[in-house]
Formats: C-alpha cells, sequence, structure tokens
C-alpha cells in the first residue's frame, strides 16, 4: 500500500515537470533549456509509469493486462483514497 | 481526442468528512470562476485560435482542467462521505441533499447551477486572452477564500496546489498575448481579427 503511494507519488511529480514543460514550449517553440527539460523527464517519467502499472495494474485502459477478466475497472478509482 | 489516466493530477485524502466546506468548495466545480468553466472556456476558444502555439496552448491548459475539476469533485466526494441526516441539517447541506443526495453535482456555492454563461469564446484572439487571464486571477481569488475558511490541512493542500496553478496559467496565457500581438500590426492590434478577417 505504501510502496503503491510511493510510486504515485513519483509518477506525479514526473509528471507535473512534463506538464510544466509542455506549457512553457507552447508558447516558447525553440528554448533548448525547455526541449531538453522535457525530454529529460518525459524519460522518467516513462519509467516510473511502466514500474507501476506492472505491479498495481493500468493507468490508462490501454495498459490492462485483460487475461482472464477485465481488469481495467479494478478498484480504487482516483477520488477514493486508495481505498 | 482525449485520453483518461486513472490517477489525480496531486492526491486528495481528506480524513474528516466536511458538509459545511463541500458547499463551499464545490463552487470550484460548478461556479463562475471554477474549473469547468475554465475547460470549457479554453477548449471552444482554441479551434479558431489564429496560430498552432495557441491552439496548443489552450487545448494542453483546457485538459489541465478537466484534471483540476476531478480534484475538485474527489474532495467533495470525501467531504461528503457517510454523512448522517443530522450532519446534513446542521452543516446547512440539506437544499443540495435533496436534489442530488451525495451525488456530485455542478453547481455554485450558493446552490446555482453551472451555465455555460460563465465562460465566452469570442473568437477574436485578443479579447480570449485576456477573459483566459481574467477568469485565472479570478479562480486564484477563489481559492484564496476558500483557503480562509478551510482549517482542515488535508483540505488546504489540494487547494493550495489548485491555486498556484492559477498563477502558472495567468503567466501563460499572458506570454500568449504578447505572441499574439507580435504577429499583428504594432502600429494597431485591432486592425483586423485574425480569426475572421482575411
Amino acid at each position: 500500500m505504501q510502496e503503491r503511494d510511493e510510486l504515485l507519488r513519483t509518477i506525479n511529480m514526473y509528471d507535473f515537470l512534463v506538464e510544466e514543460a509542455v506549457l512553457y514550449l507552447d508558447t516558447h517553440k525553440t528554448c533548448p533549456h525547455g526541449l531538453a527539460f522535457f525530454r529529460k523527464y518525459r524519460d522518467m517519467r516513462e519509467n516510473a509509469v511502466k514500474e507501476y502499472v506492472a505491479k498495481y495494474g493500468p493507468l490508462v485502459a490501454e495498459q490492462a493486462k485483460a487475461e482472464g477478466y477485465w481488469d481495467w475497472t479494478d478498484a480504487p478509482w482516483p477520488w477514493e483514497k486508495g481505498e | 481526442m482525449w485520453n483518461y489516466e486513472k490517477r489525480l493530477q496531486y492526491p486528495v485524502k481528506i480524513k474528516n468528512p466536511n458538509p459545511a466546506m463541500a458547499k463551499i468548495i464545490i463552487t470550484q466545480l460548478g461556479g463562475p470562476d471554477g474549473e469547468l468553466a475554465a475547460s470549457l472556456r479554453y477548449l471552444n476558444q482554441r479551434y479558431t485560435a489564429p496560430y498552432p502555439e495557441l491552439k496548443g496552448l489552450l487545448t494542453d491548459i483546457g485538459t489541465e482542467e478537466l484534471a483540476h475539476l476531478e480534484m475538485i469533485s474527489a474532495i467533495v466526494y470525501q467531504l461528503t462521505k457517510n454523512m448522517t441526516v443530522e450532519e446534513i441539517k446542521k452543516a446547512g447541506f440539506d437544499a443540495y441533499f435533496v436534489d442530488h443526495t451525495a451525488g456530485i453535482y455542478p453547481v455554485a456555492a450558493s446552490g446555482v447551477p453551472f451555465t455555460a454563461s460563465y465562460f465566452q469564446s469570442k473568437g477574436d484572439i485578443i479579447t480570449d486572452l485576456n477573459e483566459d487571464m481574467g477568469a485565472e486571477q479570478k479562480a486564484r481569488t477563489t481559492y484564496d477564500n476558500i483557503l480562509r475558511l478551510a482549517d482542515d490541512c488535508d483540505v488546504r493542500d489540494p487547494i493550495k496546489f489548485l491555486r498556484e496553478r492559477e498563477l502558472v496559467h495567468y503567466q501563460r496565457f499572458g506570454e500568449a498575448l504578447r505572441l499574439a500581438t507580435d504577429n499583428l500590426d504594432s502600429k494597431n492590434f485591432y486592425a483586423f481579427n485574425p480569426e475572421f478577417d482575411k
């Protein structure tokens, strides 16, 4: 439970940096620092997501295992506090 | 098109239900300066935005606002869990309860339901970007007011995150306005509307 929360926190963190880079680059499309920043955290985010999905299930429907049963709809949903 | 990611942009874990606080915070879902108004504003303005960078920015911020309205809904959902009838009456939550029980429905703190009148999509980039900057400040003030009313740190934490995002969005829209005017006649920005005039 705690590891799941920590992995999610890591994803939230990297995703936030990616989101910030996306909005910044929308209005600064040739900034080399911004582009490098985006690439760096995009890759770190991808790794964090891979690790989470392998252990705790899909974050997007396409990542569902879909073996034996449809795991996409498994509890908890994000507004349910993880219970 | 849109994908959905099964996580909140920032965690919401509220230990103590509080329907009176839910009545206040729901205004950032269905109220005049809330996240639903924001997402519909930007997602509608983006179609005729004259430059691809602005189509991008309006799409990306509009999408982030959907993630924010999800957070507000999660806050209201957790604040209204397991209410007793006594708690509902004591919190003044009975008027909302009679029409929606503990369901989530977009209203302002006053109980007025969401309306498209809360936002505009004027088809003129200078006008739309000024509206967007105003909208972000209105949202920021609303979050300031919520923080004046909320004591619970489980509630204050995600609210502070959302307030910070408004300031960043304001900054980005200011840059977008600069980008737009850089592309227009520096002697008269209003000489023509790049979204319509040839």
